[in-house]
């Protein structure tokens, strides 16, 4: 079987993942509806008070539906799961005040288990789990909230805590052995552990809180203050429950008709932690405001540092880098063009790629708060990606053009080899045998005339006149081609060689005094022939002038005539040829021809 | 001693001495038939711009008949007879050339007229204009081709004082150019030698030049009037 390419094989992956996490979500969701339907007909049947059932399903039910948007929205984090499952242990507390004895010993032992998954939830933003000091907290809590399920379990027999609802508990259907004393100090200790642990967390909140970037802060402190009021709710629960189990009071003296609203808004706070992530991810969006100035203002090709600055000003986040691929070689580069190494994700760091055919061409480190919304990475990615793509493309495109223009200098420079070979082929081929058939017809004329045939010699001199003007063709020919002179002598003997043949009086100044190269020699020579040319037989000038001056690093020639001007290289074909020829040199032309104004041309050639 | 083969007879000129450069058998061969029938004794034959350079040091000859493109290449035959002229060896140089450029002959003549020449190859066609301009620059003159002459005199000019020149004056200021006596450019146009300098004067004054008797510093006077550098 053809191997499947990586590219291909993760676009795979990813379609066949997309409808078994849907359908994980479906499940899961579907479950925990089902459980919270399930738990308020039970609390129903045992004769559970309305407005009890109403209060307790709505809390569930808000988690689980938080917890399913949050995991659709971003199924590759935690945090949705970890929502519904508070959904879900919310419901396993409810079982504790019914009347069926196995249920209501689970509800009481494993009651609260929620503050464990919202303590995790706020340690573990942005969306992944809890790492070092703060997971350490974490496993604490779970394990003291564990001990006390075990002793609730295995130790208690009887209600202890609900005995204003339970005046006919069931009793305890798991007990081993029934030894109060050490059932109430491990209660008593275990929630006053959970308490302090809970205060961590919320202490662990605030550090991050205060010491967090600003584009941190800005998203986070929603979550992070909710984190805050939510652990020191729960620090106080525990601190109840070990408070009244080791004195038999409460810590707070709430009134007797206070009590049950208190312990709901206590309870109720608990929706502070989906608010907060909910408020925290808008914020977030909000920020991604400057997007449209970013794809705005970008520009043709921006620099790779305007770009990392726009980007960082988009994402809200001024420590955003730009990270390239070296188009050179194999490795990094930053936005200011220093090698660096591949950039990897950490705690402190995310990482988004751009790829082009599998291939990753640059990369974004940012902060990973931002990852909480990943439209708004996507929406800066795509126009990071235009940017780079335009850059790229526009680097391929000058490419291709330095490929033509070097062509075209090739194509001329060829065709000047060409003529100069042609000019020596036609000097030592043809001319010179012109003139060996001349020298043999002059030695037989001698002949004819030593022998007395005058008639002969006669024919022979007219055959002479015609070989000579076959000679002077010949010869105009050849320097029409390429002209020896200028490849012997330089432009100025060229160009005045040029001024005095023309039909016109010219007056040349050429300030050249160094050999230039043959192109620009070449070009120049045929530029100066061309508008003589043209001054002489088409504009109708009575005199023209031509000056050449080496300025170094370009040869300036200027002509001008006085004649009857109207010249236009876009129609002429002579001027036209000597653009293109100009322009393969990376030279230009300009005509000033207006009509009865004369013809005044400049060409430049850079002299490389 | 006996009597040398070719010792100059007395009231005759001496036989001229002659090395021919050119790369082309057949057109080397033909000049040195010609100068040969013409009564110059040809010394050595070069193909080559250092063989010349080496047969004038060797030879010591009067005159050198050199090809202006030779190998090495490019203009080389032009380069030796710059060179032979700068040596002060006594030789003079009579170059051949396809080439119908003022240029090359102008700057023959930069190192000043008199024993050096620039004739175009077509003159090899006719009988006695190779021999007639050897022996005039071997003697010391000048010799410029008629058709290189009548460039620089048909050559249009801004202030164009040669305009105002009569047909027959333009001719002999043409054969002025070319390097020509008085007596030869009288027996060429069938004038007596007292009309032409008559008429050299005339042209020289609407020229504006002034007159010199000695034939070499008129070529140089005519010739740089007419290529434009100088009055």
């Amino acid at each position: 079987m053809e191997p499947v390419p990586s590219a291909l094989r993760s676009r795979l992956a990813t379609q066949v993942a997309r409808p078994a996490r849907s359908v994980t979500i479906a499940l899961a969701t579907a479950g925990a509806i089902g459980f919270a339907l399930l738990t308020t007909l039970v609390g129903a049947a045992s004769g559970a008070p309305l407005d009890f059932l109403v209060l307790d399903l709505a809390m569930g039910l808000t988690f689980i539906v938080t917890g399913v948007v949050a995991w659709v929205r971003r199924p590759e984090v935690l945090t949705g799961p970890l929502l519904l499952l508070c959904g879900v242990l919310n419901f396993v507390g409810s079982y504790g005040p019914t009347d069926r004895p196995v249920l209501s010993t689970l509800g009481y032992a494993f009651q609260g288990y929620y503050d464990v998954v919202l303590a995790v939830l706020v340690l573990a933003l942005p969306g992944r789990l809890p790492q070092g000091r703060s997971r350490s907290v974490a496993i604490a809590l779970l394990a003291a909230f564990l001990v006390r399920s075990l002793s609730r379990l295995f130790l208690q027999d009887g209600p202890t805590m609900y005995p204003e609802l339970c005046g006919a508990c069931p009793s305890n259907p798991f007990v081993i052995a029934t030894t109060p004393a050490a059932f109430e100090t491990i209660e008593a200790l275990s929630s006053a552990l959970i308490a302090v642990l809970c205060l961590l967390v919320a202490a662990i909140c605030l550090q991050r809180l205060l010491m967090a970037r600003p584009l941190a802060r800005r998203v986070l402190w929603p979550i992070l203050v909710a984190g805050i009021a939510v652990m020191c709710v729960a620090a106080l629960d525990a601190a109840e429950t070990a408070a009244y189990t080791a004195t038999g009071r409460l810590l707070l003296d709430v009134p007797e008709a206070w009590s049950g609203l208190v312990s709901w808004a206590f309870f109720g706070m608990r929706l502070l932690v989906p608010i907060g992530i909910l408020v925290g991810s808008l914020r977030l969006r909000m920020s991604g405001g400057p997007l449209v100035a970013l794809a705005v203002g970008l520009g043709r090709v921006p620099s790779p540092v305007r770009l990392e600055s726009a980007l960082g000003a988009a994402l809200g986040d001024p420590a955003v880098r730009l990270i390239r691929r070296d188009p050179e070689g194999d490795g990094w580069l930053t936005a200011d063009g220093r090698p660096t190494t591949e950039p990897t994700e950490d705690l402190e760091h995310g990482v988004t790629m751009l790829e082009h055919d599998g291939r990753p061409l640059a990369a974004i480190v940012h902060d990973p708060v931002l990852r909480e919304d990943p439209a708004l990475v996507g929406s800066v990615m795509a126009v990071l990606r235009l940017a780079v793509e335009n850059e790229r493309l526009d680097a391929a495109l000058r490419s291709q053009l330095e490929e033509v223009r070097a062509s075209r200098a090739r194509l001329v420079q060829a065709g000047e080899d060409e003529r100069r070979r042609l000019e020596r082929d036609l000097h030592d081929g043809a001319q010179q045998r012109l003139v060996s058939v001349s020298l043999a017809l002059q030695q037989a004329r001698q002949t004819a005339e030593t022998e007395g045939s005058p008639v002969l010699r006669d024919r022979l001199a007219t055959a002479t006149d015609e070989l000579q003007a076959a000679i002077g063709e010949l010869r105009e020919l050849a320097r029409g081609i390429h002209p020896a002179l200028l490849e012997h002598e330089g432009l100025p003997a060229a160009v005045t060689g040029l001024a005095r043949r023309s039909n016109l009086p010219v007056e040349v100044r050429v300030d050249v005094s160094r050999r230039l190269p043959r192109s620009v020699e070449s070009a120049a020579y045929f530029t100066v022939a061309e508008c003589l040319t043209n001054a002489a037989r088409h504009a109708r000038a009575d005199r023209a002038m031509v000056r050449i001056v080496d300025e170094g690093e370009r040869l300036v020639i200027d002509i001008e005539d006085d004649g009857v001007g109207g010249a236009d290289p876009s129609r002429g074909s002579g001027l036209r040829g000597l653009a293109d020829r100009l322009g393969a040199l990376d030279g230009r032309l300009e005509v000033q021809s207006a009509l009865a104004g004369g013809t005044r041309v400049r060409a430049e050639i850079p002299i490389p | 001693m006996t009597e040398p083969a070719a010792a100059p007879v007395p009231g005759t000129p001496p036989i001229l001495r002659v090395v021919v450069a050119d790369d082309s058998v057949v057109i080397r061969q033909g000049v040195v038939r010609i100068l040969s029938e013409a009564g110059m004794l040809v010394v050595g034959e070069a193909r080559t711009a250092d063989e010349l350079l080496a047969m004038v040091q060797d030879e010591h000859p009067d005159l050198a008949v050199v090809d202006i493109r030779m190998p090495p290449g490019g203009n080389a035959g032009l380069l030796a007879a710059l060179d032979i002229r700068a040596s002060g060896g006594g030789t003079r140089v009579l170059v051949l050339s396809q080439y119908l450029e003022p240029e090359y002959a102008l700057r023959l003549l930069d190192g000043g007229a008199g024993g050096v020449g620039y004739l175009l190859k077509d003159r090899l066609g006719e009988p006695f204009e190779l021999a007639d301009a050897a022996r005039r620059v071997a003697t010391g003159g000048s010799a410029i081709d008629p058709s290189v002459v009548d460039e620089l005199v048909r050559a249009r000019r801004a202030d164009d004082r040669v305009s105002r020149l009569t047909d027959r004056e333009r001719e002999i200021l043409a054969l002025v150019a070319e390097g020509r006596s008085n007596r030869s450019i009288a027996a060429l146009l069938g004038l007596s030698p007292k009309t032409v300098e008559g008429a050299i004067g005339v042209i020289f004054s609407k020229l504006g030049l002034e007159e010199d008797e000695r034939d070499n510093r008129r070529v140089l006077a005519v010739l740089a009037y007419l290529d434009g550098r100088g009055t």
